[in-house]
């Protein structure tokens, strides 16, 4: 053990000696009966892999076979129908994803990850879905917690916590290629290469490019909305000794997006904007087990990013390590806790109506947790009680406390209940903006962000139930109350004249409040070897308000979120290994709003001729011939267009 | 609001339960065994507790006997120190690690990561002629058309089992396997 780490066993003097050593020779456990090993305790390899159907949140999980059968060619779609989750795509290459309500173009209560690494742009603490990709089949599964998620994962995961894992070098060897075109795809390319470099080291290289074409807007004239995208990258797995294991990974990508924004400054007709896009990431990790009752994780990663658009050019660096310590500490007392450090650069370059004031400015980011599950009357009960404990350069420290509880009534019937605090922590945004808008020829709407912006807090109140009456059948239901306060709004200060112009500067503040609640279930049915179905259904209502505010946000954000949402997929197996799966969602209409209600109708035809061979044949909204999906024509300046009918043709092969 | 009282009770909860239960010193007394080695703690256990037909198939090599897997991972390479120097009577014990399909015909218990999810389908058809007894801990592997799926129930793992399915393929499964099982189709 070295040193640094022996410093922070003084923190837990009470623990040291409960630990023994264990040889763990396999053959020692030859002779134990079936009786035996059918009673025997598994020592989870770490938390994150903990049983579906034993986790005290609201959690679902996106398959690599869901991935592969969705017919889906961007991220955001493969989280359509995630109950209790909001997908509007905004253009061809914008999307508003959120959880539990607030969805918009900006949605910011929810963190994203790929590998641990967070994806979330800290200048307004959302997610740039159109920078973000990966060889679909290179996902092995994708974790979705409705809710708070904020004492081990952190900021933002207030609402929801998307966390996408992708697959060990270890099992993806050979070549995999994929070529695909349609009406909207033009082009879709991706090579992927795995091997392994002796027995312990295995690697691969992926590339991918993506073309897709516009959508329409609402008058049904081209949206100038398409964009493509190129990226490259690899990872490397490195069993280093039978204890600890390594990974390395890195990417760069550059792209370019088109769209339409209405900047009144350059006149009432909307301007297309071709965003310039590029950036990339080098992460590596290592995980080193002690012994089968405590593992330690080193995370180490840098993102650099680069866009460049009409009204910003931004850059940005970003540098974060995070230490997990996670030990069990005698049967059903389990003790995970951390620390993490991020620094976060960023260069904002006014080019037309929107500054930040600094330009440049440095943040950092600290923070710590520890997390106990404790399990009573063998499993019966478990409970979770947690912390986290962090540093933020805007509102200081925030303390974001949970405490779950699960009660295993039997294997077929489960109970949670979940109390948490989360917080959404200032963006760069909140803080910094400098934002003009002409609302006439005179008048000059000036949106400024707030040195004393707070922090967005919610406490949450969490229920579910679980019944899996058999193998292949499962049926998960959650409820929730969710208590906010402190919620940003825009408010209007003291217009003034300045060179013949009037100026209504409008402050960024806290000044709305407000409860959510609502009802999310999903179930799973294997009905045959050969067809297997998948439902859920949302329900949410959401009634925000403003406390001493002059501000109509709050309501808007109310309006603006579907009550209503459901989906129902279909994955059937038919002869000569063919399948054909449809996926079919509804979304309540946004009320007094201008997104009605919409069906949607997605199927796939899949075809394998042989092993190595995979051609899938995929129409997507069949119902009508376009329609929107964002709840309002502008957000955040950005126009929405209309989504398309379209159809897409992909073939894979294996070698 | 609430908070700062609720902190302080979980500082409390949290305090007490550590110095309760570190203090209770080493309890644990149950074999501590990874998922992974417990899976193939299971595989080379099935081998005792399920007979295979007498006939082999005309190429099989009835000289050893064999496990199989489409690629190496964490539960083979567990496997492989556990069947290492052992012999079922005169038969050695064999790990084959192959994708292709012409071994397969060699093969006693085939587990199938859930690395092969994608292609279960064509790989089971592949299977499906043969008295190979597939293991896997695919979800609902059983419904899938598989033998024995590995079922997590709290922090223990135990056997799903479609017994009519091996009765097709001339697999005798033990009543001792059936009566740990979580599930017998």
């Amino acid at each position: 053990m070295n040193s640094p780490i022996k410093q922070l066993w003084i923190f837990w003097p009470f623990l040291a000696h409960s630990f023994t050593a264990q040889a763990n020779d396999l053959t020692e456990f030859k002779n134990l009966s079936l009786e035996q090993l059918s009673e025997t305790s598994i020592e989870l390899a770490s938390k994150k892999e903990q049983n579906l159907t034993e986790v005290a949140s609201a959690a679902y999980v996106i398959t690599q076979e869901d991935i592969r059968r969705s017919g889906a060619t961007s991220l955001p779609e493969l989280f359509r129908g995630i109950p209790g989750f909001s997908v509007a795509q905004v253009d061809s290459n914008k999307w508003g994803v959120s959880s539990r309500g607030f969805n918009n173009l900006f949605a910011n209560k929810m963190l994203v990850m790929i590998d641990g690494r967070s994806i979330y742009d800290p200048l307004f603490s959302g997610v740039y879905w159109n920078d973000h990709d990966l060889i679909f089949e290179d996902i092995k599964k994708i974790e979705v917690i409705r809710g708070p998620g904020a004492t081990i994962w952190g900021s933002n995961a207030v609402n929801g916590v998307i966390n996408i894992v992708t697959q060990s070098a270890k099992d993806t060897h050979g070549l995999l290629s994929q070529i695909g075109t349609g009406s909207h795809e033009k082009l879709m390319g991706a090579i992927r290469y795995g091997s392994q470099i002796g027995t312990d080291f295995h690697y691969r290289l992926y590339s991918k490019y993506m073309n897709k074409g516009d959508f329409v807007d609402f008058s049904g004239n081209d949206a100038f909305d398409e964009w493509d995208m190129a990226r490259g990258g690899f990872r490397a797995d490195w069993q280093a000794t039978p204890k600890d294991q390594l990974s390395f990974k890195g990417e760069v990508f550059g792209g370019e997006q088109g769209g339409s924004l209405s900047v009144s400054s350059l006149g009432q007709a909307p301007v297309s904007d071709n965003l310039t896009s590029k950036g990339g990431f080098i992460q590596t990790g290592w995980v080193h087990q002690v012994d089968p009752q405590q593992e330690f994780k080193f995370d180490l990663y840098y993102s650099h990013l680069y866009k460049d658009a009409i009204i910003l050019s931004q850059k940005r660096d970003i540098l974060n390590l995070d230490f997990q310590h996670q030990l069990n500490i005698s049967s059903g007392f389990d003790v995970i806790w951390g620390l993490g450090y991020r620094f976060a650069a960023d260069e904002l370059q006014r080019k037309l109506n929107l500054s930040f004031d600094p330009e440049e400015r440095d943040t950092h980011l600290l923070s710590t947790f520890v997390q106990t599950d404790l399990s009573f009357l063998d499993g019966l009960l478990n409970i979770t009680l947690g912390s986290k404990l962090e540093h933020n350069d805007y509102s200081g420290f925030e303390v974001q406390p949970s405490i779950r509880g699960l009660i295993n009534l039997s294997d077929e019937h489960k109970i949670w209940a979940a109390v948490s605090r989360a917080v959404r922590t200032p963006s760069r945004a909140d803080h910094d903006l400098n934002l003009n808008i002409n609302t006439s020829p005179n008048t000059i709407l000036n949106i400024q962000g707030n040195d004393h912006f707070d922090a967005e807090d919610l406490l949450a109140y969490e229920i579910g139930y679980r019944f899996i009456p058999a193998n292949n059948f499962s049926l998960d239901i959650s409820g929730f109350y969710n208590d906010y306060s402190h919620l940003a709004t825009n408010e209007p200060q003291t217009p003034y004249f300045s060179n013949g112009q009037l100026i209504i500067p409008v402050l960024i503040d806290n000044k709305a409040e407000g409860e959510t609640y609502g009802v999310e279930l999903s179930s799973q049915w294997q009905v045959f070897e050969s067809w297997r179905l998948q439902g859920t259904y949302s329900w949410l209502e959401m009634m925000l308000r403003g406390v001493g505010s002059a501000d109509n946000s709050a309501d808007l954000q109310e309006r603006r979120s579907p009550h209503h949402q459901f989906s129902l997929h279909s994955y059937l197996n038919l002869p000569y290994n063919t399948e054909f799966d449809s996926h079919w969602y509804y979304v309540d209409n946004v009320p007094g709003d201008l997104a009605p209600s919409y069906h949607r109708l997605d199927l796939r035809l899949g075809w394998h001729p042989l092993k190595s061979v995979e051609l899938s044949f995929i129409a997507r909204n069949l119902l009508d011939p376009q329609h929107p999906e964002s709840s309002s024509r502008q957000d955040g300046g950005v126009n929405s267009s209309q989504v398309e009918r379209s159809f897409y043709a992909q073939a894979n092969f294996r070698f | 609001m609430k908070l700062s009282s609720l902190n302080k009770y979980w500082f409390a909860a949290v305090f007490y339960l550590c110095v309760v239960m570190g203090m209770s010193g080493p309890v644990s007394a149950e074999p501590a065994l990874s998922e992974n080695e417990l899976k193939a703690l299971y595989l080379f256990n099935f081998s005792f507790f399920v007979q295979w037909p007498d006939s082999c198939t005309s190429n099989s090599e009835c000289d050893a006997f064999n496990f199989c897997a489409t690629s190496s991972n964490e539960v083979t390479t567990k496997l492989n120190s556990l069947i290492a120097n052992e012999s079922f009577g005169s038969q050695p014990v064999n790990l084959l690690i192959s994708p292709k399909p012409e071994v397969y015909s060699k093969c006693h218990v085939f587990y199938i990561d859930q690395s092969n999810e994608y292609q279960l389908h064509t790989l089971l058809d592949q299977l499906r002629p043969l008295p190979i007894l597939t293991v896997s801990d695919i979800e609902h592997f059983i419904v899938k058309g598989g033998m024995i799926g590995f079922t997590r129930t709290q922090k223990r793992i135990v056997p799903s089992i479609n017994n009519s399915l091996a009765v097709e393929h001339g697999l005798k499964i033990s009543s001792k396997l059936l009566k740990i099982a979580h599930e017998v189709r």
